[in-house]
């Protein structure tokens, strides 16, 4: 049985408490992220996904419930000054967040927070670097605000990841980047679970693209999680899908409505080339190819 | 920390004073404001002290607001109510210690001062929380155009105006934003010191500058591409109308204004 790393249990977070600014972002959470598991967080804008993930690393704290990290309770005193080399937590468009000089040194920034050595400080930079596939040699002198917005999204993330967290906290790694950078981003988690074992926790309205990545899903919509489970699992139950203002994959629709006039189908399918299998199977048909 | 509901935030809410024409609201204001600074005797204070609670309790924000606007100043208040104790003679005296006394004329003097500042923080509060800065700025703008004549870029100001209180709050909650993340990364977390600070002060101030010019270069590119000419004329949405309680609130603040002037010279 694995550990849990992360536990919220029934956390609600007010914003702006007995003012008429006052919202209930979240509204009785319960999840647990389970060591060296991705998790996928989905949900609308607005639904209380980053104000979930902000309690992860203790910036923000419970209105009330709690939240436990690696056992450690967010709101005892001093926990937050030392969760974040536990939890690494990448908020939404890092790139807007460099500030130092080079690449190197921004990316150099958090371990030597850690305390570590210059020299080690700057080993660790170089391997986050590579590790996010970045060249080094390439772009290590560089003044970050010279690279492209997709490299510069990589190199904020490398920051981060020179900590080595053991849980890695990803706000919407890949809103705004092109195909080929939001695979890279997906492929780079994927690695990251695989090679080191960090849990990692995906907040993402695009549930399509993290499918094949995300061991289990999290739906949340109007501060609550409406649904969980594995992807297939959540996938066939659409309707709590579109009750979360997601939008609900063309594949799952179709094996729905399959489902439904009575063909046997299983309406889960991750992959197109599963729902094409799916359905030549339930018609007797050679599947799988075209 | 980086609270943005602070100082110069719109409240919406529907009260009499949201519903007043902004020209008299900023006019008001400075009615109110010249009337604190000219209120000489504790009894015209009283006057102006019961106005401002009127335009409070007519403004329909929870008194906590205004709190809030005052409560991050409350250091400065109390360091400008010992030193003002303390310098201005005068009467009997209560305290003494070596070359310092505090005497009554003294204490009633900082008393005044600090009244006047809390006074003046509230009237303003009192504006901004029922306007929201666009009608403000059209407010100013409506005003200075008497002075159009003698050159004065009422609309140009008015614009600037706009654009700068309309980023306040966004810039704070960048601000709040960048220092979220950099903790993340641990800044500030390693030690104290000037050294420190001064890092975690730099790990914001980038950003934030970066950010700011960013969001200034895609504002102008949008005004641009719907037709924004400087100098060119303009109509606007909403258009300012003086109804009959614009015009008693003028009248009241007007005379009161008269009153702490005139009253004992």
């Amino acid at each position: 049985m694995r550990r849990a790393v992360i536990e919220a249990e029934d956390l609600v977070y007010v914003y702006h408490p007995g003012t008429p600014f006052e919202v209930r972002a979240l509204d009785g959470v319960n999840l647990r992220v389970m060591e060296g598991e991705v998790l996928a967080v989905v949900g609308a804008s607005g639904s209380g996904k980053s104000t979930l993930v902000q309690h992860f690393n203790g910036t923000l704290l419970p209105s009330s419930g709690r939240v436990r990290v690696l056992g450690v309770d967010t709101r005892q005193k001093g926990a937050p000054a030392r969760l974040w080399r536990e939890v690494g937590l990448v908020f939404q468009q890092p790139e807007h967040q460099l500030f130092e000089e080079t690449v190197l040194e921004d990316v150099a920034f958090g371990p030597k927070n850690l305390g570590l050595a210059p020299q080690k400080a700057r080993e660790r930079a170089l391997w986050a670097l590579e590790a996010v596939g970045l060249d080094p040699g390439e772009v290590a002198g560089l003044s970050p605000y010279s690279l492209s917005g997709g490299w510069r999204r990589l190199a904020a993330i490398a920051g981060v990841l020179a900590l080595k967290p053991k849980v890695l906290v990803l706000d919407e790694p890949a809103a705004g980047l092109d195909p080929a950078g939001k695979r890279r981003i997906y492929r780079l988690l994927a690695r990251l679970r695989r090679e080191h074992g960090t849990a990692v926790v995906l907040v993402t309205h695009d549930l399509e693209g993290v499918l094949g990545l995300a061991g289990r899903v999290a739906v949340m919509a109007r501060g609550r999680v409406t649904a969980w489970g594995e992807p297939g699992e959540v996938l066939s139950r659409a309707g709590e899908l579109e009750a979360a203002g997601l939008e609900v994959p063309l594949t799952v629709r179709l094996l729905n409505r399959l489902v439904a006039a009575g063909v046997p189908v299983k309406a889960g399918a991750l992959t197109v080339g599963e729902a094409v299998r799916q359905i030549a199977g339930a018609f007797g048909l050679e599947g799988g190819r075209g | 920390m980086l609270d943005a509901i602070t100082f110069g935030q719109y409240v919406p809410a529907r009260s009499f004073l949201h519903g007043l024409d902004p020209r008299t609201k900023v006019l008001g204001v400075l009615a109110l404001g010249g009337s604190v600074l000219a209120a000489g005797s504790a009894l015209e204070l009283l006057a102006v002290l019961a106005v401002t609670a009127l335009a409070v309790s007519a403004s329909g924000v929870p008194l906590k607001l205004y709190a809030r606007a005052v409560l991050p100043l409350k250091y400065i208040l109390a360091a400008a109510f010992v030193v003002q104790a303390l310098a201005s003679p005068g009467g009997q005296v209560i305290w003494a210690a070596g070359r310092f006394s505090v005497t009554a004329g003294g204490l009633t003097g900082a008393a005044f001062v600090l009244a006047r500042v809390l006074l003046l923080l509230t009237a303003a509060s009192a504006l901004t929380f029922t306007t929201p800065p666009t009608r403000v700025a059209a407010a100013v703008e409506a005003l200075l155009s008497p002075l159009k004549k003698l050159g004065v870029p009422a609309a140009e100001l008015s614009l600037a105006m706009t654009v700068a209180l309309r980023f306040i709050p966004v810039l704070l909650d960048e601000a709040q934003l960048l220092l979220k993340a950099q903790r993340s990364r641990g800044a500030g977390a390693a030690g104290r010191g000037p050294v420190k600070w001064a890092q975690l002060t730099v790990s914001l101030l980038v950003p934030l500058i970066a950010g700011a010019i960013r969001r200034a270069e895609e504002l102008a590119v949008a005004m641009e591409s719907r037709g924004y000419r400087p100098g060119a004329a303009r109509t606007r949405l909403l258009e300012l109308k003086m109804q009959k309680r614009d015009a008693a609130v003028l009248a009241l603040l007007g005379a009161l204004f008269l009153g702490t002037v005139l009253w004992g010279g």
